[in-house]
């Protein structure tokens, strides 16, 4: 028997998803979400071996968010699109990338606030009702609907401000 | 070899086929084209072929100087079938252990280029008072449409229903179609809903008109529940089945039985659709015609026997349409596209094996398909579903086709179980899994859909119970999942 790693419910041998949360229990050779998390601590790596004035240049058509606070400089590739939010203990939406380590707490992030599409030439952010609201270039956008963003924007989560990099 | 005497394929046999199977496809035959049944003219000789292939087949000395004198080389299947596992071999476990397998019937080459077939489908429209209004001016205007579309080879019947049923217009040649258009102009909205009058009265229009040739089927459009002829319904739905009939049903707004709506479709290879909005009605209608204008092969059934330690939890189509099969043989799978793929995913539970076996059976059967086109329509071939069996469990990556569609239907059973919990007054746990729910939806970018699940959160919350609209759009929404994103 194993054990499903969200919710901890047993599962019977040969399961590929959890029946209670619906969680994957298996990989594929490859799987993107692997090795966007790879790709994520790596880059965390890089930035605290380089400090904050990091380009993100050399890599192929990537985006980035650079943390106007602190320059830290997360990766967005690998994966068409991330959740960005705050990971609180007992909850069972967790979003792909947790702002906690920037402030996402004290800038007014909501738990589950928005999310980026990457994939295709046109990256898109969408606010998933968040409380506080998110803005591009200083506009707030409607919930619930994608809006484009382009290189150099400024997007802006609560009040956590970040610059969006995109190299191509 | 074809000829006027393949006794096998005028029986849909294989050559190797056992008296048993003579037996049954004899049968089967024999309902189809019996004289009493089949009235359609040049069609009573079909009957006497069936008859004359039996006799010669089932008696084993005629049978033997009949195979003497023929080409041993088997009949092309018009259709080739693959099978994915999730797993290439078993381990030998005391414990239960889940397995998939997902089907692929492909339509041969040729099939692109196969006569289409003439439709044969009758429209039975619910006209109960609830349907007033917007509703049945939208069912109006779409079938004054799909009658203008229709092939002179195709035979439309409309019937209308509420307390009693009505045949607006009979199935048959020479239909006085502007004549019909005034009398659909003309419905209007009254009395109950009892869908088995309307049921039986398009069922008798369709059979009246099925011929080998046809692509036969009913679409049922309701808005209400019907009340103490359920199982009157689902009889007759098997009883079309038999006869290679398809019922799909289109719920409209959020009155509607759905478990009853769904069990009607699945027993006939059918499929069910809800429709929230008015607008939605036109659009279905005319995708279903669409989809039964490309139909290539009707009454794709499977036979399994399944073996005794294994249990087939679910069976899930995939493709054309998503719906859920029955899991109880036989497996009534629906049509088979001449473009796509007919695509079912089944999951079995296997129980403890034992040290004797070294190939695990999972199930096995006959499996066969009608092709309209073709003066022998009935195709029979066998499928065998079995795994070898390994000492030691090892880690394997399941094919990206399994994985994907098991994701969908994992979302689909956890708010079937949210639904249960709720009916048994668990709504913690439900709760729970609608959160779950929404998460995974959200990471999907299924964003309308997920938005649907927090509200019905909060009214869970609020109510301890779902609104019958969320709790439907939940339900269809994650089942349409499939076809959203199954380029």
């Amino acid at each position: 028997m194993t054990k499903c790693p969200t919710c901890h419910h047993e599962q019977i041998l040969g399961a590929l998803f959890c029946s209670e949360c619906g969680t994957q229990l298996v990989k594929l050779a490859g799987d993107p979400a692997e090795k966007a998390s790879e790709n994520q601590e790596s880059f965390f790596a890089a930035s605290r071996h380089q400090g904050s004035n990091i380009t993100a240049d050399g890599t192929d058509g990537s985006i980035y968010l650079q943390i106007e606070t602190s320059g830290k400089i997360l990766s967005l590739s690998g994966r068409d699109e991330y959740t960005l939010g705050r990971l609180h203990e007992g909850q069972s939406i967790i979003p792909d990338i947790d702002l906690n380590p920037f402030g996402g707490y004290e800038e007014g992030v909501s738990r589950l606030h928005a999310r980026i599409h990457v994939a295709g030439d046109k990256p898109q952010v969408t606010d998933l009702g968040s409380i506080n609201g998110t803005s591009i270039n200083g506009k707030k956008i409607p919930q619930l609907i994608p809006h484009p963003v382009m290189n150099g924007d400024e997007l802006t989560l609560g009040k956590m401000k970040m610059r969006v990099i995109i190299r191509n | 070899m074809h000829n006027a005497t393949n006794y096998y394929a005028i029986l849909g046999l294989a050559h190797n086929a056992s008296l048993e199977e003579i037996k049954r496809a004899y049968r089967e035959a024999a309902r189809r084209y019996h004289p009493d049944v089949n009235t359609k003219p040049g069609e009573t000789e079909l009957f006497l072929d069936v008859k004359a292939a039996y006799d010669v087949l089932s008696d084993p000395e005629k049978r033997a100087e009949y195979d003497a004198g023929i080409d041993a080389e088997p009949d092309v299947y018009p259709a080739s079938l693959e099978v994915l596992f999730s797993r290439s071999s078993l381990p030998r476990s005391k414990d239960h252990q889940l397995v998939y397998a997902l089907l692929r019937v492909i339509p041969n080459a040729d099939a692109i280029a196969a006569d289409t077939s003439a439709l044969n489908v009758c429209l039975v429209i619910d006209c109960s008072t609830s349907m007033q209004g917007e509703r049945m001016d939208t069912v109006k205007d779409t079938a004054i449409e799909l009658i203008r579309n229709l092939k002179p080879s195709d035979t439309l019947s409309i019937v209308t229903f509420s307390d009693y049923a009505e045949v607006l217009l009979p199935a048959g040649k020479g239909q006085d179609r502007n004549a019909l258009e005034t009398s659909i102009r003309l419905l209007h909205a009254k009395g109950g809903t009892e869908i088995y009058r309307g049921l039986e009265a398009g069922f008798a229009e369709v059979r009246r008109n099925i011929r080998t040739t046809s692509i036969d089927h009913i679409i049922l459009i309701t808005d209400g529940r019907t009340y103490g002829d359920e199982q009157a319904c689902l009889g007759l739905a098997d009883k079309a089945a038999s006869l290679g009939i398809g019922i799909s049903g289109l719920g409209i707004g959020n009155e509607w039985n759905d478990a009853f709506l769904d069990e009607l479709a699945t027993r006939s290879g059918g499929s069910s659709v809800y429709v929230s909005e008015t607008a939605d009605i036109d659009r279905f209608l005319k995708r279903k015609f669409q989809e039964l204008g490309q139909v290539y092969a009707e009454s794709v059934v499977y036979y399994p026997e399944i073996n005794p330690s294994v249990a087939l939890n679910y069976a899930f189509r995939l493709k054309p349409e998503a719906g859920i099969l029955r899991t109880e043989p036989p497996l009534r799978l629906g049509n088979l596209p001449r473009d796509s793929n007919l695509e079912i995913l089944f999951e079995f539970l296997v129980g403890p094996i034992s040290p004797a076996v070294e190939q695990l059976l999972l199930a096995e059967g006959r499996f066969t398909l009608d092709i309209p086109s073709r003066s022998i329509p009935t195709f029979n071939t066998r499928l065998s579903l079995d795994l070898p069996i390994r000492q030691t469990f090892q880690v394997e990556n399941p094919p990206a086709a399994i994985l994907w569609a098991l994701k969908q239907l994992t979302l689909y059973r956890i708010q079937e179980k949210a639904q249960e919990d709720i009916a048994a007054g668990e709504v913690g746990r439900a709760n729970q899994r609608l959160k779950h729910l929404a998460s995974h939806l959200l990471a999907q970018g299924e964003s309308s859909l997920a938005r649907t699940v927090f509200e019905e959160i909060e009214n869970l919350e609020r109510d301890q119970s779902l609104t019958e609209t969320g709790g439907k759009q939940i339900k269809y929404g994650t089942r349409a999942l499939f076809q959203s994103n199954h380029a």
